[in-house]
């Protein structure tokens, strides 16, 4: 029979558990399948937007996690130059005109497919209210990756001068 | 009544934080549900950390003794509107260990790169760490010793950190940034804020006073604080090393009758290279105290070798963080920090009159998908004065 007191073996107890808890969630995060923004993103993001989608990485992780900027409520591409353009002259951000356009055109990208993304959930939603439970519709089709026209997009040159003074610095992520 | 007689009230100071706080989150509720106008871009963020701070027994006594251990909460909700290209604002309103603050609420106009005005309450611009200081945003679930606010073991003997972040102050900063080509980045900020608070007959800041709304959103000596920082960052090819240097300074008087004063310096220093990262930095601060009528039976220590009680001590403290992803969801987090304060102390104090920690921290921060991630580190204190400790956290992190 122990003689620790009730009230350490408690907390004996709840440390362990903690430990336990993040030792689950750990191997919980490694595993593969689980639905994750950043991590599940990377596989289809097009070739042809993989160097855009690693100065996003490189770039935005210096102050704050991906998550940060993949779950902001941006719907509006347009809102993508502010808020780059602010987070450039944050202090020591090192996000360079050379670097800005790359990640404005990953961010793109990525706000057209989470905006088609959201078209097709809502239209099969509509479908399933309107029809009878009995008749499923069709499962909304795989997400698209191929890349936004590039019209859309900003180009190398264009961001050398880049878009003017974005607005309230600084204080971390969006 | 006096001011400071009706805010000394327990009573009359939750009353008012509560209603701070309600009244800014149903702003930022009210004002991120109104249509947005023509011209303007408007964005919500926000965070919520749940953690647990684990101090281990010693002698039979619980960790509580010696620190805040147990659950605690913080939540951060912001709203920041883009009038157009030149002007915008942002309002955050935070809750943590002691209620409702408002963590933010500023209008920013951008001249041009190299010159903006900041107006309202922030967080000024000192040290590296400020940028990150929301939960959301760094890796473990307490901060480095130099900022630490609440979290630290034997903390109210040190009297917390160098400056607890967050610091949020009213007041105007002027900051700007220039790019050399593609490669160099410098940034300037300098400004004039109300400035740390304390009594007259301080020994140390009150950092209560310092961040609370029941002693007012407003200067307490008319003497404004000031300060400024200079940084300058090395950008080489495609991101993959950075390099970031700075200076800090904020000078200021903390009691009503503006005659005790405080300097505070700090240098940091961040290197990236590929996914690796390291950052560090050191602050220093001079603080001024009150000798009383009688220093002798005031302090615990005596005259120095002139026969005059040195009316300063100093606090310094430092942080190296290393952190590198050792998978896909999964970042390791290494930190060496340390924390010291020298000269006279309070005749009661248990510190002498050089006491010193260290701590060594080693931490994962795992994603696990959904804007989630659980910080877990644990951590060694290595005390001058105390017996050594070992303490561990756990944290869920959410952002919003």
């Amino acid at each position: 029979m122990t003689t620790e007191p009730l009230r350490a073996r408690v907390r004996h107890a709840l440390l362990r558990s903690c430990l336990g808890m993040s030792l689950g969630a750990m191997l919980f995060g490694c595993a593969a399948g689980t639905p994750r923004v950043a991590t599940d993103l990377e596989a289809q993001v097009p070739a042809e937007l993989r160097a855009d989608y690693n100065a996003f990485t490189q770039n935005c992780a210096k102050c704050h996690e991906l998550d940060r900027a993949l779950r902001a409520h941006i719907t509006d591409v347009r809102h993508w130059d502010l808020y780059v353009a602010k987070m450039m002259k944050t202090a020591g951000s090192a996000i360079s005109a050379r670097e800005s356009p790359k990640i404005l055109r990953f961010l793109y990208w990525y706000t057209e497919r989470k905006n088609r993304l959201g078209d097709e959930r809502a239209k099969e939603v509509h479908v399933e209210m309107a029809e009878p439970p009995a008749v499923k519709s069709e499962p909304a089709a795989p997400a698209p990756v191929s890349a936004p026209p590039p019209a859309a997009a900003p180009s190398e040159s264009n961001a050398v001068n880049p878009a003017p003074a974005p607005v309230n610095q600084g204080e971390g992520a969006p | 009544m006096k001011r400071s007689e009706t805010t000394r009230d327990p009573g009359v100071r939750r009353s008012l934080s509560a209603r701070l706080g309600l009244f800014a989150l149903l702003s930022v509720v009210t004002l991120s549900a109104l249509p947005m106008a023509r011209g303007q871009e408007r964005n919500f963020a926000g965070s919520v950390q749940g953690a647990y701070l684990y101090v281990h027994d010693q002698d039979g006594e619980p960790g509580r003794k010696r620190a805040f251990d147990g659950f605690t909460t913080e939540m951060s909700a912001k709203l920041a509107v883009d009038f157009g290209e030149h002007v915008s604002t942002a309002v955050k309103m935070c809750y943590g260990c002691h209620g409702f603050e408002v963590g933010m609420a500023f209008a920013d106009i951008n001249v041009v790169d190299e010159l903006r005005f900041k107006v309202g309450r922030f967080s000024p611009s000192f040290g590296e760490f400020v940028l990150r200081h929301d939960p959301a945003n760094h890796r473990t679930v307490d901060k480095p010793l130099p900022y630490d606010m609440g979290r630290m073991i034997h903390g109210q003997e040190f009297n917390w950190g160098v400056l607890p972040q967050p610091y949020v102050d009213q007041g105007l900063e002027i900051s700007g940034t220039h790019w050399f080509g593609y490669t160099f980045q410098l940034d300037y900020a300098a400004y004039a804020v109300s400035g740390l608070r304390g009594t007259n007959d301080g020994l140390d800041i009150d950092f209560i006073q310092t961040r609370s709304a029941a002693f007012y959103y407003v200067d307490n000596n008319s003497r404004p604080a000031a300060g400024g920082r200079l940084a300058g960052t090395l950008d080489f090819a495609d991101s993959d090393t950075s390099l970031t240097l700075g200076l800090s300074g904020m000078w200021g008087w903390y009691d009503p009758d503006h005659k005790l004063s405080y300097t505070i310096a700090g240098i940091d220093g961040y290197l990236k290279v590929k996914k690796f990262q390291l950052r560090g930095e050191y602050l220093i601060r001079r603080t001024e105290m009150s000798l009383g009528d009688d220093p002798a039976a005031r302090f615990k220590y005596g005259p120095g070798s002139n026969g005059k009680f040195d009316r300063y001590f100093l606090k310094d403290g430092f942080y190296v963080e290393a952190l590198y992803p050792v998978h896909k969801n999964v970042e390791l987090v290494g930190r060496f920090d340390g924390l010291k304060r020298t000269g006279n102390v309070p005749s009661t104090s248990t510190l002498r009159d050089k006491s010193v920690i260290f701590r060594y921290t080693l931490g994962t921060d795992i994603s696990v998908g959904y804007g989630v991630r659980v910080k877990l580190a644990g951590e060694f204190y290595d005390f001058s004065d105390f017996k050594d400790e070992i303490a561990a956290t756990l944290g869920v992190v959410a952002v919003l």
